[in-house]
């Protein structure tokens, strides 16, 4: 059986290399080469638009993010404010909800693997306060609150204009997942990153149900079975990965900003709060469901009072 | 009955024109408002990005129509141009066919993508998000207004009248 | 179905669409239509609506119209009358004065307008009525003009930089200040041309002007001051961090306004005409993006994006070798076809490709740049061509392409020392 697997990004991307790559490795070599891959990157669907295609059959199965398909849907996107312990999430049955919910959307989750969470890459430093009281940041929407808590103002940037903006300074500083940094230069143009990072980067892989359905009961237990190993394969091969970049950031010249521990409370909590409530936008009732869920496995990076 | 459609057809295109000259209007103070007031107030806003790019694509295709009323889409014609005035007939028939069909075809398309993302309640991503067809259905209006000036055109062509003249 | 098979027939029934006259963006549209269906079939459709929806909803490329309008601000205000006359006053009395206020005069236009046509138009209905008059030579005259309407798209602004930068995911900033150096370079090029010329062959013009009083001088230098605001609030907020360059092409607009209210063109019907003219002008640009991108997206299913890069890194071809077939190829076929089209097909094809041919992106698309514009003044198509021949009876067609020659060398000619000097290019970029 060949698959065509579509991706939101190339394999200059560190995700695509270690979860879609990787996914497609475990597959092959656990069905001793019956399953293999297409796989078609963004060139051909545009990272926005590609949860359409796959729903339609274009193409049977998606490597994204949940934020590029949050005009689908948002809950899913709470599961980047539940901490990474795959091994937990599985049990604590956030997969199986998950699943079920995108199963509604004519698709079905295989792997919900995760990587390291939001870092702000700062032009100077941080303000006077040791927050970003007064400064101006580029933010993707879920993290809105969270600047503002820390007492600055979200910019609206796309991703391609965050080496320019934090060169010429239309910005102080930007937020991104903690792998990007080096692959995008912005090393060049940001003297730090802070720290903690915040939540995680949840990269769902989902394939087409009909498609699902049509496989035989080894094809779907393979790709179910290898969807699991590679939750645990990525939660250890980024942990690498992402203390490398860092000590390959500050080998670069960057330096590594530590919030001090009230600040970087006020960072959880906003974080946690602000996805949840973005998440509950759409979805209100799955998502309350969902919550009770994380907390009661004790998933919840800070919870509500 | 049908001189009093057309006439509907031209109104519409021109308030389209005036409505998409507004958009782009939209844009340049929205960005203007938004320099100014980061700059200057330390105050982004979360909507002037949004705007500029929802007004794009409204605006693109609000004056999409009124290019194809008055033949000022980009063609290249030096070829047709150097041919004898049968063949340029045939050839000018055989380009507004197509273009009617295309742009039909295109308007169906835009039409059920319209459908499905209502049915679907599929919202923008942006920071703050609205339904899309909000926006797509202006995809759809273009292909679909467009498709009759060129179908008008094409039957004043095959009646002999040359293509409809008008004053942009 | 093989990409081996799907490129050839695709780009072939692109082409014969387009030399049939058929709009450029139905041909397109026709060609992803057809495509979709028989390559994915009609479950692909919401790819085709999609693709329309993801381009003219993507914000750098706002900064299109928003370039337009500023342009159409300049012209429709009259303000460019006076800039006009600043330049003829500052422009003192040398050997062929009147080709060099129109270098001059293109050098500071360039950097107001982000496209030549209007620049050609312009200078059509203003300068070169001016210069028969006077007896300088027809065909040297609207050569100088198209050279100088082609320092616009090169010289920032730019709406050519923001579709290269957009579809190759290169720094739009770091390509709009690339273009400066070449910019003036072309320019100088052009002046040592017409010295060269007139020192081979002796002229017979009217050079005579009435001495302009360091006062009217001094005014002329007043008259300009508004304009290098307008300059100043594209580049400089760029620069400065004021501004991303799509913000600071609507500052720009803002600042023609400001232009012309201080020139006392203002007035709403003035506004509204603009805006109507720009809003047209871009929509024509924008649904030929917006028809184009799902060619490219099916290029890329069909696996011919891929194919070629993989075919470029298979034959060991010399990297020279390759830039001159790089551009050798939308150099022949920009005599003949749109620009944007041809980029818009083009670009997504060369772009995978820098990285493995070694080529500095900056100084690849800045040359390339060169190339497409370069493509506006080649005949037998070209909207600089048609712009200029459109503003004016004096001129007959056989005239305006006979004389774009000479400039087009002087454009090879550039493009080939930039090539050999990637210094040029790279050296403004490097200190931001
Ligand atoms: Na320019
Ligand atoms: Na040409």
């Amino acid at each position: 059986t060949e698959l065509s697997f579509l991706t939101s990004w190339n394999s200059n991307y560190r995700g695509t290399e270690g979860m879609a790559e990787a996914y497609v490795d475990l597959v092959t070599k656990a069905s001793n080469g019956k399953i293999t891959f297409r796989v078609a990157g963004p060139e051909t669907v545009p990272p926005f638009e590609q949860l359409e295609p796959v729903q339609a059959g274009v193409f049977d199965m998606l490597f994204t993010h949940t934020a590029y398909h949050a005009g689908a849907t948002t809950m899913n996107i709470a599961v980047d404010a539940m901490v990474n312990d795959p091994a937990r999430r599985r049990s604590a049955g956030v997969f199986e909800f998950v699943d079920k919910h995108y199963q509604t959307l004519g698709l079905k989750l295989l792997s919900l693997p995760a990587s390291g969470g939001i870092h702000f890459l700062m032009r100077e430093g941080l303000s006077p306060a040791g927050d970003f009281d007064g400064m101006k940041i580029r933010g993707t929407p879920p993290i809105h609150s969270t600047i503002k808590a820390l007492g600055g103002s979200p910019v609206v940037l796309p991703g391609g204009e965050i080496y320019t903006s934090l060169e010429r300074g239309v910005v102080d500083g930007a937020n991104w997942p903690v792998l990007g940094a080096v692959a995008f230069k912005w090393y060049e143009v940001a003297k730090g990153f802070t720290r903690p990072a915040i939540g995680n980067t949840t990269h769902p892989i989902l394939i087409n149900l009909d498609t699902w359905n049509a496989l035989s009961a080894d094809e779907q237990a393979i790709l179910a079975e290898q969807g699991k190993q590679l939750e645990l394969d990525v939660r250890q091969r980024f942990d690498v990965w992402e203390a490398e970049e860092e000590k390959k950031l500050v080998e670069l010249g960057m330096k590594r900003i530590d919030f001090a521990p009230d600040v970087a409370a006020r960072e959880i909590k906003a974080q946690s709060e602000g996805y949840w409530a973005i998440a509950g936008k759409r979805d209100p009732d799955l998502t309350a469901e969902l919550y009770k869920i994380a907390a009661a496995n004790d998933l919840l990076f800070a919870p509500a009072e | 009955m049908i001189r009093a459609v057309l006439r509907a057809h031209d109104t519409l295109t021109e308030w389209g024109t005036l409505l998409g000259a507004a958009a782009l209007g939209a844009i340049a103070l929205g960005y203007i408002f938004e320099v100014t007031s980061r700059y200057f107030f330390n105050s982004p806003t979360t909507w002037a990005s949004d705007l500029s790019a929802y007004m794009l694509c409204v605006g693109t295709f609000l004056l999409v129509p009124r290019l194809a009323r008055t033949h000022s889409h980009i063609a290249i014609e030096f070829l047709q141009e150097s041919l004898g005035p049968r063949s340029r007939r045939l050839s000018r028939l055989f380009v507004y066919c197509i273009s009617f069909l295309v742009c039909l075809i295109g308007a169906w398309i835009s039409l059920n993508e319209n459908f499905r993302q209502f049915d679907r309640g599929l919202m923008t991503l942006a920071a703050n998000p609205i339904p899309k067809w909000w926006i797509s259905v202006f995809i759809t209006y273009g292909f679909a207004s467009t498709a009759l000036y060129f179908l008008r055109h094409l039957v004043s062509q095959a009646m002999g009248r040359g293509p409809e003249q008008q004053v942009g | 179905m093989d990409w081996t098979l799907v490129l050839p027939v695709g780009f072939a029934a692109l082409f014969a669409l387009f030399m049939f006259g058929v709009p450029v963006f139905v041909a397109f549209f026709l060609i992803n239509i057809v495509g979709t269906w028989v390559l994915i079939g009609t479950r692909g459709f919401g790819m085709f609506a999609n693709s329309i929806f993801e381009t003219t909803t993507s914000v750098p490329l706002v900064t299109i119209p928003l370039f337009i309008l500023l342009g159409e601000i300049l012209f429709r205000s009259g303000t460019m009358d006076v800039l006009f006359n600043a330049v003829d006053k500052l422009t003192g009395r040398v050997r062929g004065r009147q080709y060099l206020v129109v270098i001059n005069l293109s050098v500071l236009l360039g950097a107001l307008s982000g496209a030549g046509m209007a620049v050609a138009a312009m200078m059509g209905r203003s300068v070169l009525p001016i210069m028969v008059s006077r007896g300088y030579d027809k065909t040297m005259s609207s050569g100088l003009i198209l050279g100088g309407c082609s320092l616009a798209p090169i010289i920032p602004p730019s709406i050519l930089v923001i579709i290269i930068g957009t579809l190759s995911d290169t720094s739009i900033a770091a390509l709009l200040v690339a273009g400066i150096i070449p910019g003036i370079l072309l320019a100088l090029m052009f002046i040592a041309y017409v010295y060269g010329r007139l020192s081979l062959r002796r002229e017979r013009y009217d050079d005579r002007v009435d001495p302009s009083s360091l006062g009217e001088k001094g005014r002329a230098v007043l008259q300009i001051l508004p304009f290098t605001l307008i300059i100043f609030s594209v580049m400089g907020f760029i620069l400065m961090g004021i501004a991303t360059p799509t913000e600071a092409a609507a500052t720009g607009v803002g600042a023609a306004v400001l232009a012309a209210a201080f020139n006392r063109c203002l007035n709403f019907a003035m506004i509204r005409d603009s805006l109507v003219s720009a809003a047209g002008i871009s929509a024509m640009i924008l649904v030929i993006m917006a028809s184009s991108k799902m060619f490219t997206q099916l290029l890329a299913y069909t696996g011919a994006t891929r194919g070629v890069i993989e075919a470029v890194t298979a034959t060991s071809l010399d990297p020279s070798v390759m830039f001159l077939l790089m551009m050798l190829a939308p150099f022949i076929l920009c005599m003949f076809v749109d620009q944007i089209a041809l980029m818009l097909v083009v670009i997504p094809v060369y772009a995978p490709l820098l990285p493995i041919l070694g080529f500095d992106p900056v100084w690849f698309w800045t040359i390339f740049l060169l190339n497409i514009t370069v493509g506006g003044i080649t005949p037998p198509f070209g909207y600089a061509l048609f712009a200029l021949k459109g503003s004016t009876d004096l001129l007959s067609t056989a005239v305006v392409f006979r004389s774009a020659w000479p400039v087009v060398l002087i454009f090879l000619i550039a493009m080939t020392l930039l090539w050999a000097v990637p210094r040029l290019i790279t050296f403004l970029p490097s200190l931001l």
